[in-house]
Formats: structure tokens, C-alpha cells, sequence
């Protein structure tokens, strides 16, 4: 029995029906009584300072309720701590084409729009900066004050002894790469659907409600707190789906703060959708990198040192700028065995939309030059590019020259695959002119040890509640945005519980209702809520099979739970009938056996028998017992990553 | 504006609705009837995601007006949404398919591809590979890379020929 019944095999998710019927709602999907509907008047210019703003003539326009400008929200915010550097609406300058400068709330789409027109904004042009390598060279006009020279960030990393690395090295290769910026383009452009209650002990505005399309929405809890001057218990975020993120939805993006400020100036609910051009102006993509690499190798192909220095095209703001550039050098380390590694990284602010976090956050620029490079000196030395690879691999688990703990790597057993399912030895430099196979690699780390708000506390906790028809409702902070993490958190405690899926309703990413998870980014959920999910299930499970030993007459480590029964080991145990089995699928299954049940308001009400010991019993058997053995039944997990890789 | 009244057929129900001229079909199935599934994905037909059927025809919403729709002295023209595809409150195979077989990640294009593959069916009930991908050019996902749909859309049509 130690296979698996319900993880690792392929399950519809969860919410799938609610994604083919379009019952599923989106954040742009939901609409409140009273709601208004916001736009945004977005910056011409790269870079100005705003001299004036007059909304009077937008306020006459019927319809138009607000009009919404940067002093009704100064306080800087940001998603890391050291780049507050963001405001709700440009307060006194703007520093990109599509910034944001004014936000008008009215009764329709249609009136916002027409009421950008009206409002009149005095700007005086400032010098831009559009290239990186440029923008590192301006005196004066900086971006943001308090950062000289327009850079954001910049990193100097030397691990081992990089200079006799190349000495040591018989051939020596440099060569300047460039990769291009990119955007996410997830499917649903961003939308945020605010709404304060009125507090029925001030009969003042009081608590707010904020419904949007997020990754993140702990932190956009966080960020709302900040701006708006609340407490975070006062704030209620709620993920609905989400229509893909990709890191795009990752941090929090302007008009989510914006909806909230203009809400509350509008004392409505007020709703805003991005128009896909807007979502290219949010931005927070990967960033244009220009890389200088020098690689040095023996004449095997074995690398003996590597240097690299990276400048990034950051865009306006910070955004998650400066661990962008910490990952593009500290993840040169973990792919290779490599002993000598220098790395210098700038983060360079331009008048552009600010780039972020993508997929692969940090890593894939640096790594598209890294492998081109090793390609090049593949073909210098003349060693097959498979090959080359195979003589640097790493030997987990291990600790690499910058201090990342490999635990699992694959990428032997994945070289082996590909080159086998390429036919690579065979078909490689024979196919028809632009045709080729290629190898490149790259690695990514499941879940950076740190959280962007610096705690000792966990990164991710589950809890559980079971109802006495032996219903579990998990209780999970991660947010799915697609990637089907509400289905792995109840695939993992069905699989702990023994129990089919159809008995697990999954509440998530509510900050009212759910624990803590710090969000959908950095490849963290399965690994960190998973494991969170892992350790309430276990915590649950050990209160059912405390019960259920003591009324099966055993020690606990004897009971055993799957299928939606529990039994004694080595009981003779009874395909449950293909009608009960059926039955299973649905909400309520009956309580059969030695136990008497009634229905009373869709739970059973358990009348335990004077029996003697039974030797196998159903969940809901199992479950009433233990609630009659502690007087309630819940779990609660947690995960934090360990001390020592903090 | 003035607003005009007008009626529109939509999954088999008739609805009387005063709208601006200029107003799309999408913003009017979302906003005036509240049928949230199409979706807004690119506001320049280049996405799918709004794609409704108009008498069988997949159209994009977006970028029609509702009025053109509405009766003109003729027949009034029959508008399919994501929403009249189940079938009698149960899914119907290419809905079921889809979940099964991984078609929908996100889910924010797949009420376009769920209309877009029905229409396909009732005209085509045996669609060979490049009919599917013909079929489908004109909607993106950015999830699944497609080829769980192409899945799907096999299980479907296998689905619904043991049922007959």
C-alpha cells in the first residue's frame, strides 16, 4: 500500500467546470450595487514635472462623481520594503509615457473616458532616458532623487578566486549578449473591484474590501495598508480566479491602490479594469539585459571561472528590481559546478513602464547568454555541446561556491532524455538548411528562504475543518492563478486523509477567512502551502486514528486510512458495493455498519451502541468518533523554510 | 446618447434592452444581462476571448455592435454564449472534456474556445486534426500550449459518438 490514490495522477481541476460554463468569476466579472467605474488619465511624457492640475471642468461632466489625483494618496509604497518609490497618482512628477496622473470615477466606462479629456494637466518636460548604459551617465534630472546616477541597485559578488580561475584556464572567451524585454500578456488584463462598509459602532467609513486580479494578495493587503492608513485587520482582500499571471500580478500594480483611494473618495464602490494597452504601461516584465560574459575552461570543456556583468533596463521604478539583478548573478552558481564566479550587476532606472518579476524571475537573460557562451566554446574545443554540459554537472546534494543548497537537480537524467528523444547524435548539423537542434539549460530555485517582508514566520499555513458527515474544508492562503494550486492542496489532504476529492471544498486566498501564504510566485506553492497542506492533513489524521484506534482496539501506528474507509491492519477488508462507491462521489454518503446516524440539518447526529471492538469502520465513523473522543475536530500546518538556509 | 430599444435573442431567451447605438454586444451581455463568461481579453480582436456564436457564426464581440444584432423587421438573429452551451445543467462533453483533459488552465480564454469548438462540431461532427487547428487559429492561450485541447477535443467527439 505505499503507492498513491490520488496524487500523481492526472485530475480535471477543481474550478474547471466554473471555466467551461463561465459561471467562474473573474475580478472584472463582479459588480456591486451603487458601483462606479474608474480611469485613469495616463502621463505623455517619459519624464515631467507636473506643474498643475485642474479636474473642474471633468467634475461638471454628468456622471462624473470624483475626480481622483496624487495628494489624496501620497504615501510612497512599493513591493520590496527598500523601493518604496511608487504613489496611488503621480504626486508631483512622472517619470514614464502611461504613468499614472489622475484617476476619474463616474457612472459608466463610457462618462470616465469622456472626462479624461476634460482635465487639465501642466507638464515641464524633463531630459529621458530611454537606455540604460545612458541613463548610468546622467549628472543631473535623476529618475528618483535618491537614487544618483539613475541606479537602482548595483551588486559586486566574488566567490572563490575568479582571477586564477582564468589563469588557471586554457581558453579564455568574452562576448557582450543582449536580450530583448518581454511582457507577460497574461490573457485577463488586471481589474480591482473595491468597496468600503460603513462601521455600525462610528457610523464612519470603516472596513474596506478589495477583490482583485492578484498573486499576491497578503501583499497587496500589506500595500493598501500603507497607503490608506489602515490597519491590515481592517482590510479585506479576496482573490476571485484569476485569468493568469505569469508575474505579471505579482506585486501590487497601480490601479489596485487606485480603486481603493478612489472608493474611498467617492464613498462608492468603485471598480477598474485595465484596457490591454494600460496592461503594457503596468508592465512589470523582464527586463531588457545586456550581459558581458567571460567564461574560462580547460581544453576538456571543464569551466574554471566565470565573470558577468549585467546591466538591466529597469524601467521608472523599482518594482522587484533589486532582486531581479541579485537572482541574475546568485543563479550563474546553482546549474554548473563552477569554483570561481565574480558577478557584477547594475539596476538602471529609464523613462519607461517598470519591469518586474516574469517567469524565471532574474535567471533566464543571464542564462541565454551563459549557454550561448558555452555553446561557443563547445564548438571551439570541438566537444559535443551535450557533452560539455555533462563535464560541469553539479553532485547533489551539495552547496554551491554562493551558498545554494542544491537538494534535487535531474539535469543528468534530463541531458540523457533529450539527447535520446532529439535522436541528437544522429539528426544534430544534418537537418535542411534553417532547421538545427540545440541544447540549453537552465534551473530555477522552488522557493526563495526569505520573504519580501523579513520574518521568522511561517510562508505558508493550512488549516482544516471537518464536518460530521466527514466533509473537509481546507482553508489555504496560495492563491491560484491558473496553475491549479486549489486542486494540489486538496489532492495532498485527500491523499493523507484517505478520502475521495469529491469530500474536499477548498476555501482560498481570502485574507479574512484563510492563513497566511505569501503568495504565487518564486515556484513556491506546491513546495511551501503544499507541505503546509501536508502537515494539517497529518494533524487531522492523527486525532481521527487516536479515536479510531482506541475504538478499534489497537495501537494508533496499526490504523490505516483510504478509500474513505479506515481500518484495522490486517482486517479483512470489503470492497465497499459499486452503488456505495458511487455514492462516495457526492456530498453526503450514509452511515452504514454498526453506527446509528440520523440526518439532522445535513450533518449526522452519532448515537454510539455498546459494542466491542470493530475492526474497520467508514471515514464519517471515524471522524464522528474522534469528535466524540476531543469535542472538535481541526488541523492546522504550517511550513517556514529552514534557519540555516535563511 | 439616446438610447434605443431593442431586442436581443440570447441562449434561447428573448430580452428587451434600451442601449446606446454605440454600445458592443460584449459590454451589453456583460454589463445589461450580466452573462460575465465572454470575456475581455485584447479590445482589438486579436484575442478570441469574447468570441459569441451569431446564428452558428462565431463572431467577436467585441468589436460588434449589439444593435447589429438586434431584430431589423426579419428573424431576430440567435446569440449563443458560453453560458447556453451546458447542456440542461449538466456539462456538456466538450465542457466535461475540457476539464479532464487539462484544456483550461486559467480559464480566462476557454469560454471563446468553448463556442468557438461548438460551432466547429455542429457544423463539422468529425473534424479531422487540421480542421481543429483551422478551427481554433483565431483564439490564444497563453497557458496550455493547445495540445491538451487538441486532446480534449477528440475525447469529446469520441464521447458523443458512444453516446448516439
Amino acid at each position: 500500500m505505499s503507492d498513491f490514490s490520488i496524487i500523481g495522477k492526472a485530475v480535471a481541476l477543481i474550478d474547471s467546470a466554473g471555466k467551461t460554463t463561465g459561471q467562474g468569476k473573474y475580478a472584472d466579472d463582479l459588480a456591486l450595487p451603487g458601483m462606479l467605474y474608474g480611469k485613469i488619465l495616463h502621463s505623455p511624457y517619459p519624464h515631467a514635472l507636473i506643474k498643475r492640475i485642474s479636474a473642474s471642468r471633468a467634475r461638471l461632466l454628468e456622471g462624473v462623481v470624483t475626480v481622483v489625483t496624487g495628494p489624496d494618496a501620497p504615501n510612497k509604497y512599493g513591493i520590496l520594503p527598500v523601493g518604496h518609490d511608487e504613489t496611488a497618482l503621480a504626486v508631483e512628477k512622472v517619470r514614464y509615457v502611461g504613468d499614472n496622473v489622475a484617476c476619474v470615477v463616474a457612472t459608466s466606462e463610457a462618462i470616465a473616458e469622456r472626462a479624461l479629456e476634460l482635465i487639465d494637466v501642466e507638464y515641464e518636460a524633463l531630459p529621458a532616458w530611454f537606455d540604460p548604459e545612458d541613463s548610468m551617465k546622467a549628472t543631473a534630472d535623476w529618475i528618483h532623487s535618491q537614487r544618483p546616477n539613475n541606479i537602482e541597485k548595483d551588486y559586486h559578488h566574488v566567490f572563490g578566486d575568479p582571477d586564477k580561475g582564468f589563469a588557471e584556464a586554457d581558453y579564455v572567451t568574452e562576448h557582450r549578449y543582449i536580450a530583448a524585454e518581454v511582457t507577460h500578456a497574461a490573457m485577463e488584463p488586471h481589474s480591482t473591484l473595491a468597496s468600503f462598509e460603513i462601521d455600525s459602532l462610528t457610523g464612519q467609513p470603516g472596513r474596506l474590501t478589495v477583490w482583485s486580479s492578484t498573486q499576491v494578495p497578503y501583499y497587496l493587503q500589506h500595500k493598501l495598508s500603507i497607503v490608506l492608513e489602515m490597519p491590515m485587520s481592517q482590510i479585506r482582500v479576496i482573490k476571485p480566479l484569476v485569468g493568469g499571471g505569469f508575474g505579471g500580478k505579482s506585486e501590487v500594480i497601480p490601479l489596485e491602490i487606485i480603486a481603493a483611494v478612489a472608493a474611498r473618495k467617492a464613498k462608492a464602490p468603485v471598480k477598474i479594469t485595465y484596457s490591454r494597452e494600460e496592461v503594457f504601461w503596468a508592465h512589470r516584465g523582464r527586463p531588457r539585459t545586456i550581459i558581458d560574459l567571460k567564461t574560462g575552461v580547460k581544453n576538456d570543456g571543464r569551466i574554471t571561472s566565470v565573470a558577468a556583468k549585467v546591466i538591466q533596463d529597469g524601467g521608472a521604478y523599482c518594482s522587484y528590481g533589486v532582486v531581479t539583478i541579485l537572482y541574475s548573478g546568485a543563479l550563474l552558481g546553482a546549474l554548473y559546478d563552477i569554483s570561481n564566479i565574480k558577478y557584477d550587476g547594475y539596476r538602471v532606472l529609464t523613462n519607461k513602464p517598470a519591469c518586474g518579476a516574469m517567469r524565471g524571475h532574474g535567471t533566464v537573460n543571464v542564462r541565454f547568454a551563459f549557454e550561448s557562451q558555452l555553446d561557443e566554446i563547445a564548438v571551439h574545443l570541438k566537444i559535443d555541446p551535450a557533452e560539455i554540459r555533462r563535464r560541469n554537472l553539479l553532485k547533489p546534494p551539495c552547496v554551491t561556491i554562493n551558498n545554494l543548497r542544491v537538494q534535487s537537480y535531474g539535469l543528468p537524467e534530463c541531458i540523457e532524455k533529450v539527447v535520446e528523444r532529439s535522436q541528437w547524435n544522429t539528426r544534430r548539423g544534418k537537418l535542411p538548411p534553417g532547421r538545427g537542434l540545440g541544447l540549453g539549460c537552465s534551473h530555477y530555485v522552488s522557493g526563495a528562504a526569505n520573504s519580501i517582508i523579513r520574518s521568522d514566520m511561517p510562508h505558508s499555513t493550512v488549516n482544516l475543518k471537518i464536518d460530521r458527515d466527514g466533509g473537509v474544508v481546507v482553508y489555504t492562503g496560495a492563491s491560484d492563478i491558473g496553475q491549479g494550486s486549489d486542486t494540489m492542496v486538496a489532492q495532498i489532504v485527500a491523499e493523507v486523509l484517505g478520502i475521495s476529492l469529491a469530500r474536499i471544498k477548498v476555501v482560498a486566498a481570502d485574507t479574512d477567512l484563510t492563513p497566511i501564504d505569501i503568495g504565487s510566485y518564486s515556484s513556491r506553492v506546491t513546495f511551501m502551502n503544499g507541505n503546509a497542506a501536508l502537515r494539517a492533513a497529518q494533524d487531522v489524521k492523527s486525532k481521527i486514528i487516536a479515536a479510531a484506534a482506541r475504538k478499534m482496539g489497537c495501537a494508533p501506528e496499526d490504523v490505516i486510512m483510504r478509500d474513505d474507509r479506515v481500518w484495522k491492519q490486517g482486517a479483512n477488508i470489503q470492497a465497499p458495493p459499486a452503488d456505495q462507491a458511487e455514492a462516495a462521489q457526492g456530498s453526503v454518503q450514509e452511515v452504514s455498519g454498526r453506527v446509528e446516524g440520523q440526518t439532522l440539518r445535513g450533518s449526522l447526529q452519532q448515537k454510539r451502541k455498546d459494542e466491542g471492538p470493530k475492526d474497520q469502520m467508514s471515514f464519517e465513523e471515524a471522524v464522528v468518533s474522534a469528535i466524540d473522543f476531543s469535542g472538535a475536530l481541526s488541523g492546522t500546518g504550517s511550513y517556514a523554510p529552514p534557519k540555516e538556509a535563511r | 446618447m439616446n438610447k434605443e430599444l431593442v431586442e436581443l435573442r440570447v441562449n434561447g431567451r428573448r430580452h428587451e434592452l434600451a442601449i446606446e447605438p454605440s454600445e458592443l454586444l460584449l459590454d451589453v451581455l456583460r454589463q445589461e444581462l450580466e452573462l460575465t463568461g465572454s470575456k475581455r481579453g485584447c479590445d482589438d480582436s486579436s484575442c478570441g476571448a469574447c468570441t459569441v456564436l451569431v446564428d452558428g457564426v462565431p463572431v467577436l464581440s467585441c468589436t460588434m455592435l449589439a444593435m447589429s444584432c438586434s431584430s431589423s423587421g426579419g428573424a431576430t438573429p440567435e446569440i449563443t454564449t458560453v453560458e447556453g452551451i451546458a447542456d440542461h445543467g449538466a456539462l456538456a462533453a466538450i465542457q466535461k472534456a475540457y476539464g479532464d483533459w487539462g484544456g483550461a488552465q486559467c480559464g480566462y480564454c476557454t469560454p471563446g474556445f468553448m463556442v468557438t469548438v461548438k460551432a466547429l462540431l455542429d457544423s463539422n461532427p468529425d473534424p479531422s486534426e487540421e480542421d481543429i487547428r483551422r478551427a481554433l487559429s483565431g483564439n490564444l492561450c497563453r497557458c496550455t500550449g493547445y495540445t491538451q485541447m487538441y486532446q480534449a477535443i477528440k475525447a469529446a467527439i469520441e464521447a458523443e459518438k458512444s453516446a448516439r
